[in-house]
């Protein structure tokens, strides 16, 4: 009966320092969560006008000239979730509480292919996609840059080749937008006006340029 | 007045110098001239001629040339004269006589010897070699010189040719000498003893040959020439001391160079020598066995050289008994000197084959009989050798003839087909008579067993002749050509056979590569471009890449904070972009 005693009295500062820690635990625990926010680029919903797409819009679509997205290429700095603010001295920030929701390229290319459709100007169709081998022209797409600065824009640059089978067109492009707002979810929005442009750039380049009679 | 000077030559003086001397003499002999009264006398004053001393040194200076000249001839040596053939590598005033390797001389002047028989070669020998100079001494020529024994007077490629000489014994001084063309194989002086070995053969030894004793060389040749006369060829040798002491009335020379094959009707005999003696031509000596060893101080003038020690130990016969047996079949493999043995022991020799004997017909004759004069010698018998045991062992023979003496030809060796005759006894087939063949009686012969195995084998031919060979000939060929054919069939047989196998082989394997290519294309179609299978694999793909994507921030944070996962402490906000100062 003695050794239990002074077997439970040296236990007593083990019990002491494994309370201690899980209380430590508990409280690393109790902290507040974190907040994330995730964004799309494109999500099919006008966010300017607050309006979903029409469908009608897609019927229309069946008889525009196919255009097959070859290749979409992105700097390597932009593969990846977070959302990235370019600063002076060549420096990138990277939030971690802003990330993209898929894929950038995922985005970029389905922001392209709605942007196109609803200018009626090409159906713009991926490899992997079962009327990719129906396309005529041939569209490769580099992106550099496609991210907000610290001096209150929003850039999307880089290149695109339109191989229409006779000749290949190369086109170099350098959107900028105003970010009126402070904030990414402003930011996005500017994003997804550049992919626009583009679009348009795009639909304005795969026009038959006139006749000179 | 003057006095007459001391050393005057009287001889010199003139008549009237004279007889003012005497006058003078006259006055200075009177003795006592002090104590007489002075007599005045008038003396005739006369000048004189003196030889002046400075002559005296042209004077000295001839004495001293002239016993320079005395001793320059007293002290030079002798002056000899040598004759060579040719004058390669002498140069006067140049080429040196040496002995020794130590100079002795020089030679002073070549000249042409007359009617161009050879060379006088003038040389100047040191005085203290003058005695040396004798009937045995030696001069020859030291050039660059190869020959069997070596190669020698290189040393002379350099320094030139120079004269060797070699002194001599003799006591008998002499200053002409006839040079050696070359150099003399052994030293004048050298002790040992001076041979004449003479061969029959054909020049087999030349000088510097070595000759040895139980593989010593004691000893060499030294000169070689030919008896015209004779036929022979005689040798000069020379044997070392003590080696010399070896010598006797019983020694024998043979050769004991090379390698030596000898076909005898006892086979093949091959003898080789050292290497040395291989090598170099060399004769060795030696008593041959069975011979005792002669007296040393009978040792003959000369020497045979045998072909072989056998050679060598063979007793010379002088006295033989000739026969003939006439042999009706072939000699091929006899030969002469092939051995008669009679019981298997040697009595004799065949002396001469196929003996010409005028009205015996010849060759081409059709029952011509080879005639073979064989000779029996007493001493292998053990007679004495001599004539009488001739005809003993004649009177011998001749009954042994009547009784059934018959000799044949015999092999001697399988392999080389030697032959040698053979005497033997046939009691049942005495001829009972004596014949002869010329001068010669004759033995009779008996075929021998080979000529008796080839009657057989002939007899046997003759009867395998006589069997149908050309019936059994062809009912083989038909019974090959049916044999071929049934081949033939067989060969087309297992061809097809062959055929089906590899065929049915072929198709089964194309039939298995066939279903393993399609089980390939049904798994290369699963997996391919637009499958379910390649779209669920490229979602995994980039299921497993978004999910990379979604750990580089918790990763970013863990590089930046290690303990964030659990300290996570007050996070800031992440910083926002900020709207453009120049918004509109």
């Amino acid at each position: 009966m003695k050794q239990n005693n002074k077997h439970s009295t040296s236990q007593s500062p083990i019990t002491l320092l494994g309370a201690l820690l899980i209380t430590t635990i508990l409280a690393a625990c109790s902290s507040a969560p974190i907040p994330i926010e995730y964004y799309l680029l494109d999500t099919g919903y006008n966010t300017q006008a607050h309006s979903v797409i029409h469908s009608h819009d897609a019927h229309n679509t069946t008889e525009l000239p196919r255009v097959l997205l070859k290749n979409l290429t992105i700097a390597n700095y932009l593969e990846q979730n977070e959302l990235s603010i370019l600063e002076a001295n060549h420096k990138i920030y990277y939030a971690n509480q802003h990330l993209w929701g898929e894929p950038i390229k995922v985005g970029l290319a389905r922001a392209l292919q709605h942007d196109l459709a609803k200018s009626k100007s090409a159906l713009l169709v991926l490899p992997n996609e079962p009327d990719a081998l129906e396309a005529s022209t041939i569209l490769t797409v580099k992106i550099d840059h496609f991210s907000a600065t610290d001096s209150g824009e929003v850039i999307l640059t880089g290149t695109f080749w339109i191989d229409n089978g006779q000749h290949t067109v190369r086109i170099p492009f350098n959107e900028t937008e105003i970010l009126e707002s402070t904030g990414f979810k402003f930011a996005v929005t500017q994003q997804r006006q550049l992919i626009q442009n583009l679009s348009e750039i795009i639909a304005q380049a795969m026009k038959p340029s006139p006749s000179p009679l | 007045m003057h006095p007459a000077p001391p050393n005057s030559d009287k001889n010199t003086a003139s008549p009237a110098n004279t007889a003012n001397e005497e006058a003078t003499n006259k006055e200075t002999t009177i003795p006592n001239a002090t104590q007489r009264p002075f007599t005045e006398h008038t003396a005739e004053v006369s000048h004189r001629r003196s030889l002046s001393l400075i002559w005296f040194i042209p004077f000295l200076a001839l004495i001293i040339g002239l016993w320079m000249v005395f001793q320059q001839w007293y002290n030079q040596g002798p002056l000899i004269t040598l004759e060579f053939e040719h004058a390669t590598g002498l140069e006067a005033q140049k080429t040196k006589i040496k002995t020794r390797e130590l100079d002795v001389g020089h030679v002073t002047s070549i000249t042409l010897k007359e009617g161009a028989q050879g060379i006088i070669v003038q040389a100047r020998l040191d005085k203290h070699v003058a005695s040396l100079l004798t009937e045995d001494s030696q001069f020859w020529v030291v050039s660059p010189r190869v020959t069997r024994s070596g190669i020698s007077g290189l040393n002379t490629l350099l320094s030139g040719s120079y004269i060797e000489f070699a002194p001599g014994t003799s006591g008998q001084s002499r200053r002409a000498f006839i040079g050696l063309e070359e150099p003399p194989v052994t030293a004048s002086g050298t002790p040992g003893a001076h041979l004449q070995l003479v061969s029959q053969d054909r020049f087999e030894f030349a000088a510097g040959d070595p000759i040895v004793y139980k593989g010593l060389n004691v000893g060499q040749f030294e000169t070689v020439e030919f008896d015209v006369d004779e036929r022979k060829v005689h040798y000069r040798v020379f044997i070392r001391a003590p080696y010399h002491e070896l010598i006797d009335h019983n020694t024998q020379f043979w050769r004991a160079s090379g390698v030596s094959v000898s076909l005898t009707a006892d086979g093949i005999n091959v003898q080789t020598a050292s290497l040395q003696s291989v090598f170099s031509n060399a004769v060795t000596f030696g008593t041959p066995k069975g011979s005792r060893n002669g007296h040393k101080g009978t040792v003959p003038e000369s020497f045979l050289i045998y072909s072989s020690e056998e050679a060598a130990a063979t007793p010379i016969y002088r006295a033989s008994a000739e026969f003939v047996i006439l042999v009706t079949d072939t000699v091929r493999g006899l030969s002469v000197g092939a051995p008669v043995e009679y019981r298997g022991i040697n009595i004799g020799e065949v002396k001469t084959i196929n003996l010409k004997e005028e009205g015996r017909g010849d060759l081409l004759q059709h029952d011509y009989e080879i005639p073979v004069l064989i000779s029996l010698i007493p001493g292998k018998i053990g007679w004495p050798d001599s004539k009488k045991s001739v005809n003993q062992l004649k009177e011998q023979i001749q009954i042994w003839i009547e009784q059934g003496l018959k000799a044949r030809l015999q092999t001697g060796n399988l392999l080389t087909g030697q032959l040698f005759v053979e005497l033997q006894h046939y009691p049942e087939e005495s001829t009972g008579s004596l014949a002869h063949h010329g001068e010669f009686p004759i033995i009779p012969t008996t075929p021998d067993d080979f000529s008796q195995i080839a009657q057989s084998t002939g007899n046997l031919l003759e009867k395998l002749n006589k069997l149908p060979l050309e019936n059994i000939v062809e009912s083989a060929n038909s019974a090959l050509v049916n044999a071929a054919d049934a081949i033939t069939t067989l060969n087309s047989l297992s061809k097809d056979i062959e055929s089906l196998i590899e065929q049915a082989h072929s198709e089964e394997l194309i039939s298995q590569l066939n279903q393993a290519l399609g089980a390939i294309r049904h798994l290369a179609a699963g997996y391919s471009q637009g499958s379910p299978g390649y779209d669920e694999i490229v979602n995994s793909m980039e299921s497993l890449n978004q999910r990379l994507l979604d750990l580089k921030p918790l990763l970013r944070q863990l590089n930046e904070k290690p303990n964030s996962l659990v300290f996570t402490g007050r996070k800031g906000e992440d910083r926002q972009p900020q709207a453009s100062p120049l918004k509109p």
